[in-house]
């Protein structure tokens, strides 16, 4: 278990070269759609040479459990500049990134209305409490938790890939 | 909040010259993997500058040892002025890095890392009368082995490192 809240703990990468940030955010975005996730993008500041941007991105797992992913990237010193790459001439951003990984696992999530059908009243939050430490607690842990992360980890191994970093390839 | 026993504290290793970044990175997760530690990446920083690049790496891998205790190694990988270099071998062009590199490894025994012996201030005496007098043989045990698995770790990146000095 990574911590008794569902919660997985933050992995932080940053990276500082030229890239295209446009090609980086269309390569994340596409990743979490193509993993099913649906995703906000609960902020966007614009403030050059910085830019920050939060997502959250969930999907639901079963109808008690949901992966919620949030990634916060901060975007400063940006310049534009012209590169030429393959033949033909783009351009692309001398910049530094700081992107922080992090999620949670949660567990009866709100329907559409809001409501949580264990919180309904107090004994199905005492009913909900025991279920969770004793009768499911090894499921979330093996089932949720642990591959969760593992899930988070191959997202962020791919960002690594696309920018070029030279440690790739620790998920084998 | 769980209790951590430092085991292993600032053991460094320098070493400078022909290396493969993304070979050492690899070696480092798959004996992990083999070990049975839980990957867990806390920072990966790469910066881009025409004198090479600068790679700062810190992982905290831990191992379950029972529902009680875990193994934490945690590593600082620090690499400066990292080119990219090609090198005859064999008749064959290879392409490996060339740069320094300093590890810095830790570890620790961390202790009821789920925090159930401290909701009531009777279960954290009890806690510590169960470390002090029942448990003390298992602790130290513990110990042994995330000494044993830290000074293991550590040999194998020697030894990895070392493997280069003799392919030139």
């Amino acid at each position: 278990m990574l911590d008794k809240n569902k919660n997985i703990p933050p992995t932080v990468l940053k990276y500082k070269g030229i890239f295209d940030i446009g090609a980086l955010y269309k390569f994340m975005s596409h990743w979490l759609i193509n993993e099913g996730f649906e995703f906000y993008e609960t902020k966007y500041k614009h403030k050059p040479p910085k830019i920050e941007i939060n997502w959250e991105a969930n999907k639901r797992i079963t109808s008690y459990v949901k992966y919620i992913m949030e990634i916060h990237f901060y975007f400063y010193g940006v310049n534009d500049v012209e590169v030429i790459k393959d033949g033909a001439k783009r351009k692309m951003q001398d910049a530094r990134v700081v992107i922080t990984f992090s999620g949670k696992v949660e567990t009866d999530y709100p329907d559409i209305y809001g409501d949580k059908n264990w919180e309904k009243n107090k004994f199905f939050v005492k009913a909900k409490k025991f279920f969770e430490n004793y009768i499911i607690r090894q499921d979330l842990d093996v089932k949720h938790i642990d591959p969760f992360y593992y899930y988070i980890l191959r997202f962020y191994e791919d960002v690594k890939s696309f920018l070029g970093m030279e440690t790739v390839g620790g998920l084998s | 909040m769980a209790e951590k026993l430092p085991i292993i504290q600032n053991v460094t290793m320098s070493y400078s010259g022909l290396f493969d970044v993304k070979e050492l990175y690899s070696a480092i997760n798959e004996w992990f993997k083999d070990k049975g530690y839980d990957r867990r990446e806390i920072k990966n920083e790469e910066h881009v500058s025409p004198s090479g690049k600068f790679i700062d790496i810190e992982i905290m891998p831990y191992k379950k040892l029972s529902d009680y205790a875990k193994s934490v190694i945690r590593i600082q990988i620090t690499m400066h002025d990292v080119k990219e270099v090609e090198i005859e071998r064999d008749k064959h062009k290879v392409k490996l890095n060339q740069g320094s590199i300093e590890i810095i490894f830790d570890s620790y025994l961390e202790t009821d890392y789920e925090g159930r012996w401290e909701q009531t201030p009777f279960y954290f005496f009890m806690r510590t009368v169960y470390d002090k007098f029942f448990y003390k043989n298992y602790t130290e045990h513990f110990e042994e082995m995330v000494a044993s698995d830290t000074r293991e770790m550590e040999a194998m990146i020697k030894s990895f490192l070392n493997m280069y000095r003799f392919r030139k």
